[in-house]
């Protein structure tokens, strides 16, 4: 590893080195200038990629904040020469290392001693990690494909998005393409469906429909992933028995035109 | 809208038009210098700048709502407490906010707690993630295409060497890990892949 680290600009900018990596890393970081500006130049692309993570917080969240900060005392101004590494709880967020103090606070005997070991043993550290590993990649595998099907029809240069209320409460958005020929039905909102009962789309074309998707009982909300849109005309949406229905059951409680 | 804005459209080609990070730069800048003063109302301005990004990656790290709201209280207490710590010289004040956020969902993802978590974090969020605000999701999804268009011109293992750290919070080795790929070719493609990033964005380092 210490032939290439400045390699690691990447993981170290993404967060992604663990405590014994980092570690040597910043410490190289130290002594390696061009390293510096690599790493503020990868930290500005890397910022980017939170721009893909809007959500709209909880309102209280403000308050929440505001109450805090007004008992939070400030630091004072850093002094030109680092204070670390003796006194972690003020240990500045600054671009070279990012404030560890709560990681460390929380951070449990297992993860220390990973990073013993990572030290001691180099890349075994990961042995420890292999069995949620292990159980993370079915899982993951399932949820990517999922999503990247969904990333493509949110992201294709004809995706259009249409939105429509639903008659019992909540609100329905349909992105939709046909170059895709599938649709990203998502639903906010909507009322309780009792534990029994399950929200169901429909691909209606004239008066027959067809199945497109069926979100888990007693969800209010979510998304599906509709394919083989064909000839769809509207999208529909009812309430149905937790197992999902061949035909609708009326009354229809949404309905948006998508062509 | 600024002229930066119109400038960071020419640099990176044809865009959507929303203002993005490089829109607010100076802004959050300008506020960080107020805040780190002890100004209140400063910060109450930062907040709404960029509060939905900060909740929004979190929420994206941790996925359960709850523990995302936990972590973006943090990481904004933690802009406030460290404001006076902000180095323009090093980078942009948003690259430095969004680094505490960052750190901080990836610090709680990787806390043992979480670990025990970590299986059904990881279940489809595309069928069983309960959100509130999915109509403003989708909406900012179609916003903000250029980061996605961006990270198409990837190649396959640079992007999910990227979005697997970022994302979802996985230490370079356990990404090798979940895509059988060797450490030093995950670590060279997490590199030139935020490289090659870096030019399809545009990005240029506030100094």
């Amino acid at each position: 590893m210490t032939n290439d680290i400045h390699l690691l600009t990447g993981a170290y900018v993404l967060d992604s080195l663990d405590d014994a990596d980092r570690d040597v890393f910043t410490q190289h970081l130290d002594e390696c200038e061009g390293c510096a500006g690599e790493v503020a130049e990868l930290r500005e692309t890397v910022v980017r990629l939170a721009d893909d993570s809007w959500a709209v917080p909880p309102p209280r969240l403000r308050q929440n904040v505001m109450d805090q900060i007004r008992t939070t005392r400030q630091l004072p101004p850093l002094h030109p020469m680092p204070p670390e590494p003796m006194r972690p709880m003020e240990s500045p967020p600054s671009h070279a290392r990012p404030s560890r103090a709560a990681g460390w606070a929380r951070r449990s005997a297992y993860g220390l001693a990973a990073a013993i070991l990572a030290v001691v043993a180099g890349g075994g550290a990961y042995l420890i990690q292999q069995q949620r590993v292990d159980q993370a990649i079915a899982d993951r595998n399932v949820a990517l494909a999922q999503a990247a099907k969904m990333d493509a029809v949110i992201t294709a240069p004809d995706a259009t998005l249409r939105k429509g209320t639903v008659t019992s409460g909540g609100q329905v958005v349909v992105v939709s393409s046909a170059s895709r020929n599938a649709a990203v039905v998502m639903l906010a909102g909507a009322s309780d469906p009792g534990p029994q009962k399950a929200y169901e789309f429909w691909m209606i074309e004239k008066s027959n429909a067809r199945p497109a998707g069926l979100l888990a009982a007693g969800q209010n909300s979510g998304k599906v992933l509709v394919e083989g849109l064909g000839t769809t005309d509207t999208l529909g949406m009812t309430l149905e028995k937790a197992e999902g229905a061949s035909t609708p059951t009326e009354p229809i409680l949404a309905a948006i035109p998508i062509t | 809208m600024t002229e930066q804005n119109a400038r960071a459209q020419r640099r990176a080609g044809r865009l959507t038009g929303v203002p993005h990070a490089t829109g607010t730069t100076d802004d959050a800048a300008t506020l960080l210098r107020a805040v780190a003063r002890g100004d209140e109302a400063a910060f109450a301005r930062l907040y709404e700048l960029v509060a939905p990004r900060v909740y929004g990656l979190a929420k994206r790290v941790v996925r359960d709502p709850a523990q995302a709201e936990e972590v973006a209280q943090e990481a904004l207490v933690e802009v406030w407490r460290t404001a006076t710590r902000f180095d323009p010289a090093k980078g942009s004040a948003t690259a430095w906010i969004f680094t505490i956020a960052h750190r901080r969902a990836v610090d709680r993802v990787r806390s043992e707690q979480a670990a025990h978590d970590r299986v059904q974090r990881l279940a489809p969020e595309a069928t069983q993630t309960p959100h509130d605000e999915v109509v403003e999701e989708a909406t900012a999804h179609l916003e903000r295409q250029q980061v996605r268009r961006c990270l198409r011109t990837l190649t396959d293992l640079q992007r999910e060497a990227i979005t697997l750290a970022y994302y979802s919070g996985y230490t370079y080795r356990e990404v090798a890990q979940l895509l059988d790929t060797a450490l030093p070719t995950v670590k060279t493609r997490m590199r030139d892949g935020l490289i090659r990033l870096r030019d399809c964005l545009g990005v240029e380092v506030a100094r």
